[in-house]
């Protein structure tokens, strides 16, 4: 099983920070406040689907093959995680 | 299946849509000839006695033509990425379910019932012949106002994938091109005077 990365609280749903990070070869612990990198904070879905898009050398006409959808609905999901990194990045600013 | 018959745009790539939407749109075309209904706006469908295959072709091109054109400067507003080809997808998808209401027209059923009532002076004759056939009336009042939604439901759907639309702005800018296309429609047909 590989466990899913949570990045929003359970509790009040906010964005979670990583406050430790762990060495697995020697177990060395590095302890802080650390953001989580753009990328992470999106959902699984999402980032799935921007890793197909890279593999897919940015073809939304590739995507739409494989994933089984049409052209305009994969197109208007880049636009949704487009406008959702841009509010993102804004927020972190 | 019912994603298929409401949303096909969200399933299918636009070569197949393409492809369907063009085999619907031309047996709806011989549908007209072969049971004498004409599509005279977007919305209309009219029984006449005769048509021939040259009229149904133009009118229903016609139709195709302004419903896509006025969706597209809607989308257009919407989302300026809105490309002409899924918006023309959407119009000859949706346009063609009116061509289930052709079948009242078997054997001229309903363009004869539309004549003998034209003809008729006395309300009181009208009436029965009303009456006589008020089961295929219902029916077809019915079928006609499920068959209107499904249209709405279709363009609306073709039309929110096409533009990425959300909100109301998008619906109410929808609403606005279908009624446009409406009047642009009939005013272009009574203008041509095409039958």
């Amino acid at each position: 099983m590989n466990p899913k990365l949570p990045i929003h609280c359970p509790s009040c749903e906010s964005i979670l920070q990583v406050a430790q990070l762990k060495c697995e070869h020697c177990n060395t612990s590095v302890g802080g406040n650390f953001a989580l990198p753009i990328f992470l904070k999106l959902h699984q879905e999402e980032q799935d689907f921007m890793m197909q898009f890279f593999m897919t050398s940015g073809s939304l006409k590739e995507m739409a093959k494989q994933m089984g959808n049409s052209y305009p609905t994969i197109r208007n999901k880049l636009d949704d995680i487009i406008e959702k990194l841009r509010t993102l990045k804004e927020e972190n600013l | 299946m019912l994603k298929i018959l409401t949303n096909p745009f969200s399933i299918y790539s636009d070569k197949k849509l393409l492809f369907s939407g063009l085999i619907l749109f031309t047996i709806s075309i011989l549908l007209a000839t072969i049971f004498n209904t004409r599509r005279d706006g977007i919305l209309d469908v009219h029984f006449i006695n005769n048509i021939n295959f040259s009229v149904a072709f133009a009118e229903a091109l016609i139709n195709m033509i302004i419903l896509s054109l006025m969706l597209y400067i809607s989308g257009k507003i919407v989302n300026t990425k809105t490309r002409f080809l899924d918006i023309c997808i959407t119009s000859l998808i949706s346009l063609p379910v009116f061509m289930f209401l052709f079948f009242f027209n078997i054997k001229n059923t309903m363009s004869i019932m539309g004549n003998n009532l034209t003809g008729m002076t006395l309300d009181k004759e009208a009436m029965q012949l009303i009456f006589d056939n008020l089961i295929l009336i219902l029916v077809f009042a019915l079928i006609g106002i499920l068959i209107l939604v499904w249209f709405v439901v279709l363009a609306y759907n073709g039309f929110k994938v096409a533009t990425n639309a959300k909100g109301t702005k998008s619906t109410l800018l929808f609403i606005v091109s279908l009624l446009v296309a409406e009047i642009l429609s009939k005013i272009i047909f009574y203008q041509i005077s095409i039958y």
